[in-house]
Formats: C-alpha cells, sequence, structure tokens
C-alpha cells in the first residue's frame, strides 16, 4: 500500500527523495526510465501489492502436478478438495456422493455393465463417474441385475447421478487447484 | 432394502444434488447455501408442481 509507505516517510526521512523518485519517474535515469525497478525495490519488500500477490499465488498454484485433485477426486468422491485442504467442502461432497450411491444400491438400483444401446452407453458412462465405487460395487457384485420394482429404477438412477456429481466435484478440485476457482 | 417413498426419493434427491451444486457452482460459503437452499426449493416445489400438473393431464 502506497499509503503504508507515505506514512513511513515521517520515521524514515532519507527515503523522501527515493519515494519522490518512484511517484514521479524522475531521477539519474531520467523519467520514468528505472521506475519500475525502483517500484520492485521499494514496495515489495515493506508491503507487497495485491498484484504481486495474486502472482505469487498463481505461480504457486502452477507447481506440481495440477491434475491430481481431478482424478483424485473422480477414483473417491471429496478426495479432490482434500488434497487442498478444504476439509468441510470435501466433507459433504463425500456424503452427499456416498449417500447417493449407496441408497441407490440400497434401493437395488441396477450397475449398467454393458454398452448394447445408446441409453444403456450412457448410463455406463453416468456410472463410470463414481470412480472406485463403481469398480468395487462391480467387483462384489452389487446392485440388481435388472430392475424389478419402481424403487430400483430410482435407485438406478441415484447411481448415474451420483456419477454425475462426482464428476462436477472433481472438475470444481481442478479448477481450484489450477486458479481458475478462488480458493 | 430401501423403499421409500416417491416424495422422500424426491427429496433426498434434491438434498444430495443441492449441496453438491451449491459447493461447486459458488465461492463463498455464503453463497454456497444460499444456492443449495435455491436449487433444493426450485427441485422439490418444482416435482410438486409437475406432479399437479400431470394429475391433472391425465384427469
Amino acid at each position: 500500500m502506497p499509503g503504508s509507505i507515505e506514512g513511513g516517510i515521517f520515521f524514515f526521512p532519507h527515503r523522501v527523495w527515493q519515494v519522490f523518485r518512484v511517484r514521479f519517474g524522475v531521477g539519474v535515469f531520467g523519467f520514468g526510465q528505472r521506475r519500475s525497478v525502483h517500484h520492485d525495490a521499494i514496495y515489495s519488500k515493506r508491503m507487497p501489492t495485491q498484484d504481486t500477490k495474486s502472482a505469487s499465488q498463481a505461480q504457486a498454484q502452477q507447481q506440481g502436478f495440477v491434475y491430481l485433485p481431478l482424478i483424485a477426486g473422480w477414483l473417491v468422491p471429496g478426495a479432490g478438495h482434500f488434497l487442498l485442504r478444504k476439509w468441510g467442502r470435501g466433507a459433504l461432497l463425500a456424503a452427499s456422493i456416498l449417500g447417493m450411491f449407496v441408497l441407490g444400491l440400497a434401493m437395488q438400483g441396477k450397475l449398467y455393465t454393458s454398452a448394447h444401446e445408446v441409453l444403456e452407453f450412457l448410463g455406463l458412462i453416468g456410472d463410470l463417474g463414481n470412480g472406485l465405487l463403481y469398480i468395487i460395487s462391480r467387483a462384489m457384485s452389487l446392485g440388481a441385475d435388472s430392475v424389478q420394482v419402481t424403487t430400483a429404477d430410482w435407485g438406478t438412477r441415484f447411481i448415474v447421478v451420483a456419477g454425475l456429481l462426482n464428476v462436477i466435484a472433481a472438475v470444481d478440485a481442478h479448477n481450484l487447484r489450477t486458479g481458475r476457482k478462488s480458493l | 432394502m430401501f423403499r421409500p417413498s416417491h416424495f422422500t426419493a424426491v427429496v433426498l434427491f434434491a438434498l444430495f444434488t443441492s449441496v453438491v451444486f451449491g459447493i461447486t457452482q459458488r465461492d463463498k460459503p455464503r453463497l454456497m447455501v444460499r444456492h443449495g437452499a435455491y436449487c433444493f426449493a426450485l427441485f422439490v416445489c418444482g416435482a410438486i408442481v409437475l406432479s399437479w400438473v400431470m394429475y391433472f393431464i391425465a384427469r
């Protein structure tokens, strides 16, 4: 903040000329020629501006494997947000998606296993959004083979929608990681 | 086996979906709660309104 720097002038009179050069771009190097250098030398050490803060934050966000929250969030619901230390959001997302998936299975919903028809193919894509939940459930032979009752039809929809919501949550974690969405 | 009523299934669906929508579609916690509540109300009220519309169409 320039205001705090100017306030410091009263305690450090020898900086008056330095601040004047920065403000008006004058000095031994000419008008505005080295203004950015002086500006950085004075302001960055004392009080980083919003631009330098956001720049350093963006630089820190770009380090590492940016797709890790996306993949983790897809495999395990809420894990992408847990990786970013968003514990509350991650817990709520995990509870919602897990709850929806488990309720779907409890209603004897069907897990899509083949893609012979277009609707089955779309259902399979939705189910695959559940990540490890789908794989483990398939391995344990959970879910009904065919829809027998009305609640099983709702359960099938619950499972598919849980997968789609999980994809949305994983993409949200990726956006948080890349800085597209503010933390 | 879990056998909910149709309305219970609607409320459960709206609850879980609204939580995810609220968290993922807004930045601030306060706005998340508001958006989640808005989605929940839209889901439930929309289901009730459509149910009555279908009821009168079927008569």
